[in-house]
């Protein structure tokens, strides 16, 4: 037998006694232990879950883009939809300006306003999230919407004026296509005001995961500046630049007096958003949580091996050496702390899709809290460095137990 | 019977007094004081003497739980007395099966995992393991109950579950203290039937102030005031 099968053969005498008392043996103290873990884990997961949903929300994905150029406004980037927070003026001559330069591929204002359209055929209304875009021919997406399908003969804004032809083009999310009971080519009208919009094509998949399952657009930019009135002073949410280049992002910044240039990234895309708080909150949480579950699984633990230090002498007495009852202990400890991150993560996972649920029936708003594989991972982990934070006070326990003293007590 | 397993030379262990740190010209307690003797091979020992008379102490001394202020202990030619706390361990765990008053199974662990615990740091595989504890379990009678827990089995049971698990180790002593202090005499008897079987190849000592336990033994060590009398 190697030393690592050995090491894990003693690793497995935790597990199996941590299960064993599960199981019927001593339930009372690791079960409450587990439970501690478990709501501590439970909220990291919720208030993480919570963190990246508002910062995914504040800032449009898209494989293509590398930077957002975002208003520096404390606090509006961190809805998910801008109602009157600051916004960039003049975007259709920046945007202009930046597709002019050879380092950058694409850029383009993004303008995220709701509108309520409706099917003129049905009667059924729909409150829908409307990206817009400048079109291009490339295969490209934005929010997960590919623009490809939109006319890139984008007429109805030139040199200043919004006069051109109102090409209606549309791409919609599978959920506006079935609450709509839209097809390819169907027309639908958008509450106050006379314009159409048509459907060119359904996008083959939801919009990006910040927003969850919400149902969404996209259409020309120009064409959703005039329905929404942003066309006064040709203004946009943001400006996204796709670049390999990355000395454009110093440039970039300072294309507008208090703005952000910010960088695409994933689940770690909290620290890429134009304001801190989603940041913060994680990190609370990661704090608040850890905090209260080594405390609960150091005390619990504490208390059981003070109960059971005879067990420990046992395992003396029958030739375990100090080193081999550490790892029983701190392999004790680590699954407990398991065992309340699996429960911690189920507990989350049930109360982000609640918290959704309700948010969505009570107020209408999108799924702000996000579940990811990778939260799922970081919330397992943390519940492993919770185990291993708490398990220098149980083994303190473990190396003060004298075999002879509690053999004999 | 044939050569020693066991043999203890002038064996003394005194403590502080009133738990102080023990030194020379301190006041002291002496548990044990200058005892001898020889345990051979497929011989079973009986420790007799009333309470304090130094019975738990030369068990613990034998098992390598404690370490003598003077004299020798011999176990398999191997002298225990000088070894590290970390070389006894490791010498309790091949050489020494030991047997208490209150089993000291480990509850949340079936009874084949607590046989086959002495196996696990001994690097034994999960297969061998098994078949081990299966097999001492078999031996002690209790084929049936391998996958029950302590809180399962009757005291009797329990203690015939640590037995199988002295054994397990196939060490070359066993040191039961007051194997039967638990158990009514049905049942006791049952497990010193077992404790003489497993003496044909190896040391047995058994502990006890029951003189009815004592009379299976081979040969009796009386102990009075720490003095082999």
């Amino acid at each position: 037998m190697t030393r690592l099968t050995q090491f894990a053969t003693v690793c497995g005498l935790g597990v199996r006694r941590v299960i064993g008392r599960l199981r019927g043996a001593a339930p009372g103290r690791m079960s409450v232990c587990i439970a501690g873990v478990a709501i501590a884990v439970a909220l990291l997961f919720v208030v993480t879950g919570l963190s990246i949903g508002l910062a995914g929300s504040s800032t449009v994905e898209s494989e293509n883009i590398d930077y957002w150029i975002v208003p520096d406004e404390g606090g509006a980037g961190s809805v998910p939809l801008q109602s009157e927070g600051a916004r960039l003026s003049q975007v259709h001559t920046v945007s202009a300006e930046l597709n002019r330069d050879d380092r950058i591929e694409y850029a383009s204002p993004v303008v995220l306003q709701p509108l309520r359209i409706e099917n003129p055929t049905t009667g059924d209304r729909e409150y829908v999230v409307a990206v817009g875009v400048i079109p291009t021919g490339d295969q490209r997406r934005i929010a997960d919407l590919n623009i490809s399908s939109l006319d890139p003969d984008y007429q109805h804004y030139a040199d200043g004026s919004y006069d051109g032809t109102w090409s209606g083009d549309i791409v919609a999310s599978p959920t506006v296509v079935d609450r709509l009971a839209l097809r390819p080519g169907d027309t639908v009208a958008v509450a106050n005001s006379d314009r159409t919009l048509t459907l060119t094509k359904i996008n083959d998949r939801e919009m990006a995961a910040g927003f969850g399952e919400v149902p969404a657009i996209a259409m020309p930019l120009a064409e959703l500046q005039t329905l929404t009135g942003l066309d006064t002073a040709d203004e946009a949410d943001q400006i996204l630049v796709s670049t390999t280049n990355p000395a454009v992002e110093s440039e970039l910044a300072n294309l507008y007096p208090r703005t952000d240039v910010v960088s695409r990234a994933g689940i770690t895309g909290v620290d890429a958003t134009p304001t801190n708080l989603p940041l913060a909150m994680a990190l609370a949480a990661t704090l608040v949580a850890g905090s209260i579950g080594i405390a609960f699984v150091a005390t619990m633990m504490g208390l059981e091996l003070t109960a059971g230090r005879k067990e420990l002498a046992v395992l003396s007495a029958v030739g375990f050496s100090e080193r081999a009852r550490a790892l029983v202990v701190v392999s004790e400890t680590v699954t407990v702390a398991i065992l309340g991150g699996i429960l911690g993560v189920g507990l989350g996972v049930l109360t982000i899709l609640g918290v959704n649920a309700g948010i969505a029936s009570a107020v209408g708003v999108p799924s702000l809290a996000t579940i990811t594989p990778a939260l799922v991972v970081y919330a397992l982990l943390a519940a492993v460095a919770v185990g291993i934070c708490a398990a220098p006070y149980p083994l303190y326990l473990t190396m003060r137990t004298n075999t002879l003293e509690e053999l004999t007590r | 019977m044939s050569d020693s397993a066991v043999v203890c030379s002038n064996l003394t262990r005194q403590y502080a007094d009133e738990g102080g740190i023990l030194h020379e010209g301190g006041p002291t307690i002496t548990a044990l004081e200058s005892v001898s003797l020889s345990i051979g091979v497929g011989e079973v020992v009986g420790v007799s003497g009333p309470s304090g008379s130094g019975k738990s102490t030369l068990l613990h001394l034998l098992a390598g739980l404690d370490t003598p202020t003077a004299g020798t202990i011999t176990i398999q030619g191997t002298d225990i007395s000088v070894l590290t706390g970390r070389q006894q361990t490791r010498f309790r765990r091949d050489n020494i099966g030991m047997v208490f008053q209150r089993f000291h199974l480990l509850p949340a662990l079936t009874a084949r995992e607590n046989v086959a615990l002495p196996l696990v740091q001994a690097g034994v595989s999960r297969g061998h393991r098994r078949e081990r504890a299966d097999e001492l379990l078999t031996a002690v009678g209790l084929a049936d109950r391998t996958a029950h827990r302590p809180g399962a089995l009757s005291g009797g049971e329990q203690q015939r579950v640590a037995i199988a698990r002295a054994l397990a180790a196939d060490p070359a002593v066993v040191i039961a203290d007051e194997p039967t202090g638990e158990l009514d005499r049905d049942t006791g008897d049952q497990v010193l039937d077992l404790l003489t079987q497993v003496s044909e190849d190896r040391a047995v000592v058994i502990a006890s102030h029951d003189t009815y336990t004592l009379d299976r033994a081979d040969r009796r060590i009386r102990l009075l005031d720490g003095v082999r009398q």
